[in-house]
């Protein structure tokens, strides 16, 4: 595979713009609050923004429209479901969890339950997830810059890592941010120009883009219709409720609520996010069926085995095709968006781990909260390094060949069952107590990625459909029941009553009275 | 008595979280019936959600428009109301007129007892 350089340039300059931010963000970042929650200094829109950008992945991007591609319209269910996971979060969670935690979702279990044992879960919560997810976009960034730009697999993982370290290290919570905010903007700039573009070959009417891809698809009869690719009834069921209530239980979009002044503004930001992200979704759906349209079954060889770069190989097409300097220009740019898009999620994934390390294991649980501040922030940096150094060699080891929405729907489903039961159950559920928060933790979790194990896509290699002991490829229908019937099952065998701390809870939680500032 | 346990009985608190949850509840089970019944029909009603309103558009494809849609009506309507309803009684039951609606106070359940407040219950 050759080098390109045209592509090159755009990473080069996506590094550039970024790293700038990042030392414009060292100078702002000393203390515990800045590194994790950006001196609680953003401001709803641009929070929203952030959270969209967090929320906007790679698997987003390239994994949604690749599965529309491989699959139809199955691919646009995950959408649909992730952009109606923000329902539960802003009506339970966004402005509770502001005005009840600190710097990560622990701080709210910890809040009413005995603190070492209830943070010592929620910080393996937040570990698993974010190892998942880490791993996939790692994976994605990987393969994606080899296909791009023509780097080894190896190199690409690296330097993605690398940019990561620099910002986390460097510029904290402040630095994401704002790698965030301009991420979104290049996504959802890039994403509008391509549907204009899809849009304006087809003579500005959607019906053709349908029928065309239609005709065009492996199979015609069932490219528009759901079962494409979820080929079981209850894949589909079982993979929207993994995105449906994952969101909720994911450490990277939890913390960006604590970076905003007040509760108030943690609901906004949810508002501006849900509009961002539900347009970023339709403007997804018309690429991903326009993929189809424009490259046909000769673009599945392009795309790739999980179908990830049917997105840039779209925009070559649009541009003027293979050659030309529209197509080759076009290509460059979005594969920059995606680079970006990759950067700045890869980044919140490490900040939201070493949180989850410093501030809830060693701070609070190996130190009790006796330690100068300085040192948590310091710990903090070593737990990132050693995170995302750890990511790399697990991608490395890992290879590609997944498609990334599909292993990110299972950080979602590890997410919805091992971090969501006991988060909604601490803030609404006045019996539950410090063992219903271990055992629902420790259920989900076993749950979750046993099941994981045994099904298809792990079991019997990437992308099969059958021949695993556990048939579906996702485990939510199964795992989130199980998650909240061990936070149940603790909760009824342990004698602890913990109701007037969930009254004080329900004080703060409700009215902000007493919130961090 | 701590500030939250005076917040806490106050009339206006009780109020917020009625109010607060007879939008909540509604909201959730609207969410979930449109949703939920979207993702049965992707699993067992193929040939429906498949079969064509207008040359192509298909039912399935309109349905997932119309819960983007959703999202964004449930979630415009949820800041509308809290602007309005949640923000104000919030603030009186916190009886933050004139003070500062976040005390300054330690890090959640640690080691100082809670601050005692010398002002009279307000009810």
């Amino acid at each position: 595979m050759t080098v390109k350089a045209l592509p090159l340039i755009v990473f080069g300059a996506v590094l550039a713009v970024t790293i700038g931010v990042t030392f414009w963000a060292s100078r702002r970042t000393r203390s515990s609050t800045e590194f994790w929650a950006a001196g609680r200094s953003i401001s709803p829109l641009q929070n929203g923004m952030a959270i969209s950008g967090d929320y906007m992945s790679a698997a987003a991007f390239l994994g949604v429209t690749g599965l529309m591609f491989l699959g139809g319209f199955d691919g646009f269910i995950t959408g649909v479901a992730a952009i109606c996971s923000f329902i539960p979060v802003m009506l339970l969670l966004a402005e509770r969890m502001r005005n009840s935690g600190k710097y990560t979702m622990a701080d709210v279990l910890a809040f009413r339950l005995r603190e070492r044992p209830a943070r010592t879960a929620a910080a393996i919560g937040t570990l698993f997830v974010v190892g998942f997810y880490l791993i996939a976009q790692m994976i994605a960034a990987g393969s994606l810059i080899e296909a791009l730009a023509g780097l080894s697999f190896p190199l690409a993982v690296l330097i993605t890592g690398a940019a990561m370290l620099l910002y986390v290290l460097l510029g904290g919570m402040l630095a994401t941010t704002w790698v965030q905010i301009i991420k979104a903007v290049l996504l959802m700039g890039g994403v509008l120009v391509l549907a204009l573009f899809v849009l304006a070959k087809f003579g500005w009417d959607p019906i053709q883009i349908f029928n065309t891809a239609k005709a065009k698809a492996d199979n015609p009869a069932k490219y528009l219709a759901p079962g494409g690719l979820f080929t079981k009834p209850l894949d589909a069921i079982s993979i929207g409720i993994a995105f449906a209530l994952g969101t909720a239980g994911l450490p990277h979009i939890l913390m960006r609520f604590f970076t905003v002044p007040t509760g108030k503004a943690a609901r906004g930001s949810v508002g501006w996010a849900i509009a961002i992200i539900g347009i970023f979704y339709v403007l997804v759906s018309l690429i991903g069926f326009g993929s189809r349209a424009v490259l046909g079954a000769g673009g599945e060889k392009l795309a790739g085995d999980g179908g990830n770069l049917a997105a840039p190989y779209l925009a070559q097409s649009l541009g003027g095709g293979s050659g030309t300097a529209g197509g080759d220009i076009f290509f460059a740019v979005i594969s920059g968006v995606a680079f970006a898009t990759i950067l700045a999620v890869v980044a919140g994934l490490v900040i939201a781990a070493s949180g989850g390390v410093a501030h809830d294991l060693w701070s609070q649980v190996i130190k009790r909260g006796r330690h100068r501040e300085g040192r948590e922030v310091l710990v903090g940096k070593i737990a990132a390094g050693a995170i995302g150094v750890l990511a790399i060699g697990l991608a490395l080891v890992a290879g590609k060949g997944f498609n990334v929405q599909l292993l990110v729907g299972l950080a979602f489903s590890v997410a919805a069952s091992a971090n969501f039961p006991s988060l909604v159950l601490a803030l609404f559920w006045r019996r539950f107590n410090t063992a219903g928060a271990l055992t629902g933790v420790a259920f989900g979790l076993i749950a979750s990625i046993g099941l994981i194990v045994l099904s298809p896509p792990v079991w019997a290699g990437p992308d099969s459909h059958d021949g695993a002991p556990f048939p579906l490829q996702n485990p939510a229908l199964f795992s989130i029941p199980i998650g909240f019937l061990g936070c149940w099952l603790g909760t009824v065998l342990s004698s602890e009553r913990t109701e007037a701390r969930h009254r004080e809870l329900r004080v703060r939680a409700e009215t902000g009275v007493g919130a961090e500032t | 008595m701590a500030e939250w346990e005076e917040v806490a009985r106050t009339q206006e608190f009780e109020a917020l979280l009625v109010r607060r949850r007879r939008f909540v509840v509604p909201a959730l089970l609207v969410w979930t019936a449109w949703f939920g019944a979207f993702l049965v029909c992707c699993g067992v009603a193929r040939g429906f959600m498949g079969s064509s309103i207008y040359e192509g558009f298909t039912v399935g494809y309109a349905w997932a428009l119309s819960v983007i849609v959703l999202t964004w009506i449930i979630g415009w309507l949820y800041v509308r109301v809290s602007a309005r309803s949640f923000d104000p009684l919030a603030e009186r039951a916190a009886g933050t007129r004139g003070r500062e609606t976040f005390a300054d106070r330690p890090a959640p359940g640690r080691e100082q007892p809670a601050e005692t407040e010398t002002e009279p219950a307000r009810r």
